[in-house]
C-alpha cells in the first residue's frame, strides 16, 4: 500500500525553481532515502509533505489521503533546522509533541520517560531544553518525532552530529518502527547510512528525481561494475579507449570503469601482460559514487 | 481547534509560570502609585522652599488691599513702595538679588495700574514657569482690583465679599436626564479607563510580537506548523498572551478593590470632600469591554504579523514605529476628543479603525455619540479586523518559515498575493 505518493509536484520561490515535476510513491514498511546534493529541494519537498507550504501545482496523498490538518497527526516529523522551545524543560516540550499529534497526556508522559531512558536522557526530564548539548537536544526532536508511534517518520538528516553511540541508538530506533510497520523516509548526504538502511531511494538533484527506486535495483541499472587493480608497472592499456571508459589511478592502485561490454576478465587479461597484478577486485559502485557520477552528470546511462 | 487551545495552554503556563511574572504583576501597581504619587510629593518638597517675590509699588498704594501683604501657599510676596525717582536704584539692588538666588522674581507695578490696564513687569531668572508667572498676575490683578473698588467707596469689607468667586458643581445632561457628577472623577476614570486600553494595546502588543520571535527563533515552528495552520497559530498566540493580561488585570483588580475597601477613607481625605465617586454607566463598561476586546485582536494581529517578518528584536524595534504611530495618534487626539466630542474631526477619528478603539470609546464615555455611528466604528472595525487577519495571517505562513534576510516591503507585497 502506497502511504506516501506526489504527483507532479512543482514548486519555485520567486525565479527559483526549487522542485520541478516530481513524482514519487513510497510503500508502507519500508525504508525510503530521499537523497541530493545541498540546495537540490529535498527540505522544500519534505515542507510540502508536511502541509507547510504548498505546491504550485500537483498533488500530495499522505496515507491516502491530501496532506490537511487531521492526516499528519499519523506522522513524525524530524526537521533540517534543528530547535524546540528552549525554555521549557524537555519532558514538557514531548509532552507538546505529543497532545498536539493527539495522544492522551498521561499515555504521553509514560511513554516519554521511556524513550527518555532509552536514550540516556532521564535525567533532563525536568530541565529546560536550552542547557542540553546539541547532540541531546537532536535525540529529544528524534523521541519527538517517533514517540506516537507514527505510520510515517520523516527524519530530515538523522544522524549528523551524533557521537557513533547515539547514532547507533537512533537506528535502532528507526529499524524497530519499521519492525512494528511503520515507513521511515529519510534525507541524508550520508551514503554509507543509506545503504545499510534504505530498500528504496530518490536521487534529487536540481529539483528533479534523477535516481528512483530499488537500492539494489538502482546498482545493477547503473550498472558498471568496477575493476580494481592493485599493480606494479605501467598500465599503458589504461590509455585503451577500446577497453577503459574510465578510470582513477593512484600510482599502485586503480578504479576502472570498463568501457560497456568489456568483461572484467578481458581487462585482467590484458593487465597481466603489461603489469604485475597484486590484487583483482570486481566491485559494485558504492552509493557514493552514483551519487557524485549523477550530480557530475558524468555517466549518461543514468537516466531511468 | 483543539490545538489551538494546546498551544494556548502551552503559551499561557509559559509565562505565568516563572517568578518574574508575579514580581512585574505584584511591582506594577506599586510603580503605578508611586509614579502618581511623584508630582504630589515634588510639589510638596517644592513648597518646603517659599519663593519669595518682591513687588515694587509705584502706585503707593498696594498695601491698602488685603491680598498682597500676606504669605499664601507657596509664594511670599513684599511689597517695596517707591517712586519714580527711587525706581533704578532699587530695580538695580533687587535684580542682584534675584541673580544670588535670594529673590525668585521682582515684580514692578507701574503708577497708572490702578487707573488703566497696563501691563505690569515680571523679572526672573526663569520666566518659563507658567504656574508661578499666572500666579503672580492673578495676585497682583486681584490686588489692582481690589484698589479700584476701594477708589468706587465701597469699604474694604464689602470689597472683600464682593470679589469672592465663587464654586461649581457639574451635571451631566442626558436622555434620563440631569445628573450631578464631579468633572474630577469623571475625567480621571475615563483616563483611567483608556489608559489600561491603551496600556494593553501597547505591551501586550509587543508581548505578542516577542511571543511569534521566540517562536520563530525556537525553530520548532516547523513541527508545529505541520499539526496547526499558521492562523491557528497566530491565534494561539494572540489569546494565549491575551489569557495571560486577563490574569494580571484580575490581579489587580483585586488589588485596587481591597485599596479601595481599606484605604478608601485616606484617599477621599486626601482628594478632599468635593470628589465625588461617580458610579460608571453599564453603557461606558459595555463600550470598554467591546472595545478593549476588538483593539486588542486588531493591534495583537498586527504586532503578530511585524513578529513574523523579522528575525530578532533589534529588527523589530526598526519597523514598530507604524504600529507605534497608529496609537500615539488616538492617544493625542483623546484630549480635543474629550473636550467637543461631536465635532466633525472627532466623528471621523472615531471611525478610522486603528483609531476607534480608543477614540470612540472616549466618544461614549463622555457623552455617547448617535447609535448609528457607535455601530458604524464597531462593523469598520470587524471588518478590517477581518482584512488583517486574513493578510497577516499569510505573511505570517511566510515570514515565519523565513531565517535571514529581513523582508522588504514589496516582498511582503508578494507574500500577500503568493502565499
Amino acid at each position: 500500500m502506497e502511504v506516501l505518493s506526489l504527483r507532479h509536484v512543482s514548486k519555485s520561490f520567486g525565479e527559483v525553481c526549487a522542485v520541478s515535476d516530481l513524482t514519487l510513491t513510497v510503500e508502507r514498511g519500508r525504508v525510503f532515502g530521499l537523497l541530493g546534493p545541498n540546495g537540490a529541494g529535498k527540505t522544500t519537498t519534505i515542507r510540502m509533505v508536511m502541509n507547510i507550504i504548498g505546491p504550485d501545482t500537483g498533488e500530495i496523498l499522505v496515507l491516502g489521503k491530501p496532506n490537511r490538518d487531521g492526516v499528519l497527526q499519523r506522522v513524525g516529523y524530524l526537521p533540517e533546522e534543528r530547535g524546540l522551545y528552549p525554555k521549557l524543560p524537555v519532558g514538557e516540550v514531548l509532552e507538546l509533541l505529543a497532545v498536539l499529534r493527539g495522544m492522551e497526556r498521561r499515555d504521553a508522559r509514560r511513554k516519554i520517560r521511556l524513550w527518555l531512558e532509552r536514550f540516556e536522557l532521564a535525567e533532563w526530564e525536568k530541565k529546560p531544553v536550552e542547557q542540553l548539548s546539541k547532540g541531546m537536544q537532536q535525540k529529544v526532536m528524534i523521541i519527538g518525532a517517533v514517540l506516537h508511534e507514527p505510520e510515517i517518520a520523516i527524519l530530515d538528516e538523522p544522524f549528523t552530529g551524533l557521537d557513533p553511540i547515539s547514532a547507533g541508538e537512533v537506528k535502532d530506533a528507526i529499524l524497530e518502527l519499521v519492525k512494528k510497520g511503520s515507513t521511515v523516509i529519510l534525507s541524508t548526504h550520508l551514503m554509507e547510512q543509506v545503504e545499510k538502511l534504505c530498500d528504496e531511494i530518490c536521487l534529487i538533484n536540481q529539483g528533479r528525481a534523477v535516481l528512483v527506486g530499488e537500492l539494489t535495483e538502482v546498482k545493477r541499472r547503473f550498472g558498471e561494475e568496477r575493476v580494481v587493480l592493485a599493480y606494479r608497472g605501467e598500465p599503458h592499456f589504461l590509455q585503451d579507449p577500446s577497453l577503459v571508459a574510465g578510470y582513477d589511478d593512484y600510482g599502485h592502485y586503480v578504479e576502472i570503469r570498463p568501457r560497456k561490454g568489456v568483461t572484467p576478465q578481458a581487462i585482467l587479461e590484458r593487465a597481466v601482460r603489461e603489469v604485475e597484478v597484486r590484487r583483482f577486485e570486481i566491485r559494485q559502485p558504492s552509493l557514493n559514487e552514483i551519487f557524485i557520477a549523477v550530480v557530475k552528470g558524468a555517466s549518461p546511462e543514468v537516466a531511468p | 481547534m483543539k490545538n489551538v487551545l494546546i498551544l494556548m495552554r502551552k503559551e499561557f503556563l509559559q509565562r505565568t509560570r516563572g517568578k518574574g511574572f508575579w514580581i512585574g504583576t505584584l511591582a506594577f501597581p506599586v510603580l503605578v502609585v508611586g509614579l502618581s504619587l511623584l508630582p504630589a510629593l515634588f510639589m510638596h518638597l517644592g513648597a518646603q522652599k517659599e519663593s519669595r517675590i518682591a513687588v515694587i509699588d509705584l502706585t503707593g498704594r498696594l498695601s491698602q488691599a488685603s491680598g498682597l501683604g500676606a504669605s499664601e501657599r507657596q509664594d511670599r510676596f513684599r511689597l517695596f513702595p517707591c517712586d519714580s525717582a527711587g525706581l533704578p536704584d532699587l530695580k538695580k539692588a533687587l535684580l542682584q538679588k534675584v541673580l544670588e538666588n535670594e529673590l525668585e522674581a521682582v515684580v514692578v507695578v507701574p503708577a497708572r495700574a490702578i487707573a488703566d490696564p497696563v501691563p505690569i513687569e515680571l523679572y526672573a531668572r526663569n520666566v518659563s514657569s507658567f504656574e508661578r508667572n499666572e500666579r503672580v498676575r492673578a495676585r497682583v490683578s486681584a490686588a489692582v482690583t481690589e484698589l479700584r473698588l476701594l477708589d468706587q467707596g465701597f469699604d474694604p469689607r464689602t470689597v472683600l465679599a464682593l470679589t469672592r468667586t465663587l464654586p461649581m458643581r457639574t451635571f451631566k445632561v442626558q436622555k434620563e436626564g440631569a445628573e450631578e457628577r464631579s468633572s474630577g472623577s469623571e475625567f480621571l476614570v475615563i483616563y483611567l479607563l483608556v489608559l489600561s486600553l491603551y496600556m494593553t494595546l501597547v505591551f501586550y502588543g509587543t508581548f505578542v510580537l516577542r511571543a511569534v520571535i521566540e517562536e520563530k527563533s525556537s525553530r520548532a515552528v516547523e513541527i508545529v506548523l505541520s499539526l496547526v495552520r499558521p492562523g491557528q497559530l497566530m491565534a494561539s498566540k494572540i489569546l494565549g498572551v491575551g489569557s495571560v493580561g486577563l490574569l494580571q488585570y484580575l490581579i489587580w483588580a483585586v488589588i485596587l478593590v481591597g485599596f479601595f475597601v481599606f484605604g478608601g477613607n485616606w484617599l477621599q481625605a486626601k482628594l478632599g470632600p468635593d470628589f465625588a465617586w461617580n458610579t460608571i454607566p453599564v453603557g461606558t463598561i459595555v463600550a470598554f469591554v467591546v472595545f478593549f476586546v476588538l483593539g486588542y485582536l486588531l493591534y495583537s494581529t498586527m504586532w503578530a504579523a511585524l513578529g513574523a517578518m523579522v528575525n530578532n528584536e533589534t529588527e523589530a524595534q526598526q519597523l514598530q514605529y507604524p504600529v507605534i504611530m497608529l496609537l500615539v495618534v488616538p492617544f493625542m487626539a483623546m484630549f480635543y476628543v474629550l473636550n467637543s466630542p461631536h465635532s466633525s474631526l472627532s466623528v471621523i477619528l472615531s471611525l478610522i479603525p486603528f483609531f476607534a478603539p480608543i477614540l470612540m470609546f472616549v466618544r461614549v464615555a463622555v457623552d455617547p455619540p448617535p447609535f448609528v455611528q457607535i455601530a458604524a466604528s464597531v462593523i469598520l472595525l470587524l471588518g478590517t479586523l477581518w482584512v488583517c487577519i486574513w493578510a497577516v495571517g499569510r505573511i505570517f505562513r511566510v515570514g515565519i518559515l523565513m531565517f535571514g534576510k529581513r523582508p522588504t516591503l514589496p516582498e511582503v507585497l508578494r507574500w500577500l498575493r503568493y502565499g
